[in-house]
């Protein structure tokens, strides 16, 4: 089974190569893999990724370290010189090339068990994350049910079932979870 | 079960979370080794009010007939726990949060939290104003107008926003307690966050069953 997505950034075809093997192995999806960091419209959009970076590329990340945070991003540094030590405080871990495959394994893990967690904490279905995400910008369970084509009923069982499933009761609080896991954004 | 022979300061000793309360009811200095009933005969307080409010916030299994209690001290407080919420538990969840954020300025929880505690905020201030401008002067009126009961219905809603709201806020925090976190200021946050749940819960306990009912019976008569 998959636990979560990452992209790997760096422009050597056989690091690419190898991370993706390492990925692989540890059921890590691969969402992309790209030479250098792409422009702000496409990386504002990533959530909750194993970005795996080359650390001379370390400056660009700096300049949107900001947005990478705020969605919930690991970024892992990889470095393939032998002298580039405590490079940027930037990147959660940083990779050596020397590093063998069980202190790799080590240096994901903390995302691999991030992601878990999110996983099990957060089982709603597809439907209602859609409905929380509603309730979250303040639409009435009258204009829900309008805007799905569901009758008022539906609506009020779906957000018994997601209370009880988060264990969180209020509209606010509903709303705080919407936000904290990029569902909407607050102003 | 608390009653007037047991010694103050063996009753905090047991439960310091009351003794906010006591201070509240004017019993918090010179205690000694006294018991409740010569501290409450030297400060001129009611015994039995004192003993009702004490047993209420020990015990969520004991419960107070409303014939018990006299409306007037009851509603003194009320309003004194209202001051103090907005004097000195509101400031204190804003200043755990402004400390966390000194040390991680970016964090995302920290600051949709500090929104929701804006809001929340607001909310509550509105809910006292609210109370002590509509719901505890009825107790000087001798008939109950006729929008009344609206008011009152309104009461036992906004309080269950109010409880709920802090318990989900407590919720949340514990699940998503970042990595490099402070853990002595969240787990403080944490605690006054769970203390003011406490709070609200028999705060509402007395307004809703005691005070509403006090307040029907006096105004129906």
């Amino acid at each position: 089974m998959q636990v979560g997505n990452s992209v790997i950034i760096h422009k050597s075809p056989i690091i690419q190569q190898g991370l993706k093997n390492i990925l692989l192995s540890r059921n890590i999806g691969i969402s992309d893999v790209m030479a250098s960091l792409p422009d702000y419209d496409i990386l504002r959009e990533w959530n909750d990724l194993l970005l795996l970076v080359d650390i001379q590329l370390a400056n660009e990340i700096k300049n949107n370290i900001k947005v990478l945070k705020k969605n919930g991003n690991t970024i892992i540094g990889i470095e393939t010189h032998l002298a580039d030590k405590d490079s940027d405080k930037n990147f959660d871990e940083i990779i050596n090339i020397n590093d063998q495959t069980d202190i790799i394994a080590i240096k994901i893990n903390d995302y691999i068990v991030r992601v878990a967690d999110k996983k099990s904490n957060n089982q709603l279905s597809a439907r209602e994350i859609e409905l929380l995400t509603m309730v979250a910008q303040g639409l009435s369970n009258k204009q829900i049910a309008d805007q799905l084509f569901i009758s008022i009923h539906t609506v009020i069982t779906h957000r018994k079932n997601i209370t009880s499933k988060l264990g969180i009761k209020s509209i606010s609080g509903l709303t705080l979870y919407a936000a904290l896991n990029n569902m909407i954004v607050l102003h | 079960m608390i009653t007037e022979h047991d010694k103050l300061s063996d009753v905090i000793g047991r439960n310091i979370d009351l003794l906010p309360i006591i201070h509240r009811l004017g019993l918090s200095s010179n205690i000694g080794g006294r018991n409740i009933g010569d501290i409450c005969s030297q400060n001129a307080a009611d015994v039995n009010f004192v003993l009702i409010i004490l047993n209420t916030y020990s015990s969520d299994n004991y419960f107070p007939k409303p014939d018990d209690l006299e409306l007037k001290p009851l509603i003194d407080f009320l309003t004194q726990t209202h001051t103090y919420h907005k004097q000195v538990t509101i400031p204190r969840l804003n200043g755990f949060v402004q400390q966390l954020k000194q040390n991680m300025p970016d964090e995302k929880l920290l600051l949709v939290i500090e929104e929701y505690l804006n809001q929340y905020i607001k909310k509550l201030i509105q809910h006292i104003d609210f109370e002590e401008k509509d719901i505890f002067p009825l107790v000087n009126k001798k008939k109950m107008v006729d929008e009344k009961p609206v008011n009152i219905k309104k009461l036992f809603r906004q309080h269950t926003n109010v409880e709920n709201e802090i318990s989900d806020l407590k919720t949340i925090i514990i699940r998503h307690i970042p990595q490099n976190a402070n853990m002595d200021l969240i787990h403080d946050l944490l605690h006054t966050l769970a203390h003011f749940e406490k709070e609200q819960l028999d705060h509402a306990r007395f307004e809703d069953k005691i005070l509403i009912s006090k307040l029907l019976k006096l105004l129906s008569n």
